[in-house]
């Protein structure tokens, strides 16, 4: 098992290399950061332009492969180039992921347990309304967007606003900048600030688990062990959690991780409608300015992220399923 | 305050007037050019934060330096830094006495000449007062002789011979070497010498700090990771006391602007023209929403190069075949108002010197660009005309994510259809659209915004000036003629005003007579704001006073 994972790790390395070169010649090739300068009204002169552009290693006059070897060589001195803002990638990026980190644990937390949850009472079978009320709500919530899911979420905080009388929620930002107060207020505001981008994500979450683990759970209820269990004098709840759940989770886990890895990513639109500058924002906007160091650098991340990720669930589906052990 | 109640005068009469003009019962009102919800001082509680949205936010806060704000980052220097002028709703511009005493032409021959007297009690936040050596420092950088120097622009300062002190270090002496007539815009917003002077401190004494302001206003915090700026009133401040204590400009996506208000956590974006935004707001508790027309302004490029609009015949009928109050009416529909349509390319309606001088090209006419067609050769076959067995079809390139552009091009597809032209819808990425299509011509119309200011003039050149030396400049429309070169130079080079928006509009004349491009609509302002805030809203052409701005009492 150790070797195979050993094996694994070495492959991965490989196929992240591969894949970050790939991303950043992707994004040289298709960005085109002189376009946001030459469109600027009025516009900056030619000499200036080009120097600017050479000095973000970024000049389309220089040849791709140069380009590219001169950002590898910085990326393995762990140097990933300065942004269109003149600002280190790296450090940029180290701060939007403080952001989205913050932003992310306690919903993708609350989802996987919800969705756990969910799950199970769906797959028991027992409470009829309530798994086809579950049933219901995990495809409508995977249904809508979530930007309606995010104003949806803000209507109904105004509205028990203005039920209360004071003002509960807020949804702008990580805090309120610029105001003052001590620790103990800061808290409370950041946790203020929380309520409602952590259900936005923990539903949204929780409604593709849930919907796995039934499916899953459901598969393995009717398997020989289980049967097995239940026809010692095991009550059929309790066969499925002490033994059917720790088989059925198995194909969850590698889901679970992917899903929450690419969240720390790709939670752009909740980025956006709460105002928070985490990662994903960060993507779309370099994406739009064409900055290429930067869309680079994300994808580094990116990469590296879902080969922990795999990691990862390796690990657990290895403690997990007693067929990996041996 | 009488400046605020004239412009005001001025609006009502204009709505007045247009309601005579027979708009029909329902009909929505046309844009004021201001609407600020106007205050006397007296009026405006002492104390309070401005919490303000801004769509951009930068790392940058040297002005001049390439990779300085552009967008409304720039209202933070606005309440920071010395801007020696001040332009009110028609886009007039006088000196702001808080920085200036005096400052005018004193010589036209042999060389332009502009003194500048600046306001003896005008500091720098240490202590050093404001003079002749830091404009020079402003020209020697900007005027683009020394590439160490990465600046955003040359406009007016290549123009400049020389910045000498006068009979006294408060004078400042600024003489040119081609006559330049909209210098007022020139030193706003002035820097310290010593904060832009060398490349080392032009590129790193303004990254993620204000090192040292002059304002009524100065800095207080920089936070990256909220991405927002707030700065406390200056106490050191010698001019009006500010109202308010502390603003702070907060960059939120777009998406996020609209829940901000609503929330009480802002206190007042742009909207921009969404009308979504604009619906969500609409009708709130004790939300205002300010409305005014903008110094924007739409329009549709013609490819002069491309191989059927090469014939200024062909785009002469495909403009008199454009209904372009219907695109407006269509572009502008859910935002409350109308507009009028515009018909000069460097003044928008609301701006002194605006003058109508389309001629019949403005004109909606589609039997006569019918008849254009015709004479030109492309002979009506089916669908679309037809000439030497070529389709008369057009490609209008916008790019993708712009959803008015889309829906005024299916428009204008449908109108043109009528006279028998096909037009093909191409989105494209945004990136892409003026890097790769624009520049090298790979279009035949295309649709964008150009920015307005309280100074049209400097830049009409690289716009509609015949391109030179294969460098299109801006010029995307590849169209010219040396007449219009020529009152294009005179007009930036006129000193006199009267004479200079004169020269403008003789240019403008030429700019519709050969087609260069059609102007669609001047672009609305709809700042949504709480509806206690006074003095700033939509400001159109003028510039907000930020003393005067806070909440009623």
């Amino acid at each position: 098992m150790a070797g195979a994972l050993v094996r694994g790790s070495a492959g991965r390395v490989l196929l992240l290399a591969v894949a970050v070169s790939l991303a950043y010649l992707l994004a040289a090739c298709a960005l085109d950061p002189r376009a946001e300068l030459e469109a600027r009204h009025p516009p900056p002169p030619p000499s200036v332009i080009r120097a600017r552009l050479h000095e973000l290693g970024a000049d389309d006059r220089t040849p791709l492969l140069t380009r590219y070897l001169t950002w590898a060589s910085g990326v393995a001195r762990g140097d990933f180039g300065m942004t269109l803002d003149g600002t280190p990638a790296i450090a940029e990026m180290r701060r939007r992921l403080g952001v989205s980190l913050r932003l992310l644990l306690a919903g993708v937390l609350l989802g996987n347990a919800l969705g756990a949850g969910l799950g199970l009472i769906g797959a028991s079978g027992r409470h009829v309304v309530a798994g086809r009320l579950i049933t219901v709500g995990t495809f409508t919530v995977l249904a809508v967007p979530v930007v309606v899911l995010a104003v949806a979420a803000q209507i109904t905080a105004q509205w028990v606003d203005s039920r209360a009388g004071t003002r509960l929620f807020a949804w702008t930002g990580e805090y309120t900048p610029g105001e003052p107060g001590g620790p103990l207020h800061r808290l409370a505001e950041r946790g203020r600030h929380l309520v409602l981008p952590t259900l936005t994500i923990a539903l949204g979450q929780a409604a593709i688990i849930s919907r796995y683990l039934r499916g899953s759970l459901r598969d393995t209820a009717g398997a020989a062990f289980v049967r097995a269990a239940v026809a010692k004098g095991l009550t059929r709840r309790r066969a499925l959690i002490r033994h059917a759940l720790r088989v059925a989770v198995v194909p969850v886990v590698p889901l679970s991780a992917y899903g929450s890895a690419s969240l720390l990513g790709g939670a752009a639109c909740t980025e956006k409608v709460f105002a928070w500058h985490g990662m994903g924002e960060w993507l779309i906007d370099s994406i739009h300015r064409g900055d290429v160091n930067a869309v680079a650098a994300y994808c580094c991340f990116a990469a590296a992220l879902m080969m922990y990720a795999g990691l990862l669930s390796d690990l657990a589906v290895a403690v997990l399923d007693p067929r990996a052990r041996g | 305050m009488t400046l605020v109640r004239i412009v005001v005068g001025a609006a009502t009469v204009l709505i007045v007037l247009d309601g005579c003009a027979g708009a029909g019962p329902g009909m929505p009102s046309g844009f004021a050019p201001y609407d600020i919800g106007p205050a006397p001082r007296g009026a405006v509680r002492e104390g309070g934060t401005l919490r303000l949205a801004t769509g951009e936010f930068r790392t940058q806060w040297n002005y001049w330096h390439l990779g300085g704000p552009n967008l409304d980052a720039v209202t933070v220097l606005r309440t920071t830094l010395p801007w020696l002028f001040r332009s009110d709703a028609n886009g007039a511009v006088r000196p702001n006495p808080d920085y200036l005493r005096r400052a005018g032409i004193v010589r036209t021959t042999p060389h332009q000449v502009v003194v500048y007297d600046i306001n003896p009690k005008a500091r720098w936040s240490d202590g050093t007062p404001i003079g002749y050596r830091d404009f020079r420092a402003l020209w020697k950088a900007a005027r683009g002789r020394n590439a160490a120097f990465p600046v955003a622009t040359t406009t007016g300062y290549d123009r400049i011979r020389s910045v000498e002190r006068g009979t006294r270090d408060r004078q400042v002496v600024v003489t040119f070497t081609r006559p330049f007539g909209e210098w007022a815009e020139l030193f706003s917003p002035l820097y310290p010498a010593g904060t832009i002077g060398t490349p080392e401190a032009w590129n790193h004494a303004w990254l993620n700090r204000l090192p040292v302001t002059a304002g009524p206003f100065r800095p207080e915090h920089v936070d990256r990771t909220a991405q927002a700026v707030s700065v406390v009133r200056d106490p050191a401040w010698w001019g009006a006391r500010a109202k308010l204590d502390r603003i702070v400009f907060r960059h939120l996506a777009r998406d996020a602007m609209p829940g901000a208000l609503l929330n009480g956590e802002i206190d007042g974006f742009d909207a921009g023209p969404d009308a979504a935004a604009y619906g969500r707001v609409m009708g709130a508790a004790e939300v205002s929403v300010r409305r005014a027309a903008g110094p924007d302004f739409t329009q549709l490029t013609f490819n002069g190069a491309g191989p059927i609009l090469s014939d200024p015949d062909v785009r002469r009928a495909v403009a008199m075949a454009i209904d372009r109050p219907t695109v407006a009416r269509s572009a502008l529909h859910g935002l409350g108002g109308r507009m009028d349509v515009m018909n000069d390319h460097v003044y928008v309606n609301t701006q002194r010197g605006y003058q109508d001088n389309a001629g019949r090209v403005g004109a909606y006419d589609p039997a006569e660009a019918r008849r254009l067609l015709d004479r030109a050769g492309w002979t009506p076959a089916g669908e679309a005309r037809r000439k030497n067995g070529r389709t008369l079809t057009l490609r209008y390139v916008f790019p993708e994510s712009a959803t008015a552009s889309r829906q005024s091009g299916e428009l204008i597809q449908a109108m043109l259809r009528r006279v028998g032209v096909n037009l093909l819808l191409r989105p494209v990425p945004d990136g892409d659209f003026f890097d790769r299509y624009l520049l090298p011509g790979a279009y035949d119309v295309a649709p964008f915004t150009w920015h307005g200011t309280p100074f049209p003039i400097e830049n009409l050149e690289s716009v509609y000036a015949r391109p030179r030396g294969g460098a299109v400049q801006q010029n995307v429309a590849r169209i010219g003629s040396a007449r219009l070169d020529r009152k294009l130079a005179q007009a930036v080079g006129e000193l006199d005003p009267v004479r200079a928006r004169r020269a403008a509009n003789e240019a403008d004349r030429l700019i519709w007579g050969e087609v260069h491009s059609l102007p669609l609509y001047q672009r609305p302002q709809i700042v949504p704001v709480r509806a206690s805030l006074s003095n700033w809203g939509a400001f159109g052409l003028s510039d907000p006073v930020w003393t005067d701005i806070g909440f009623r009492k």
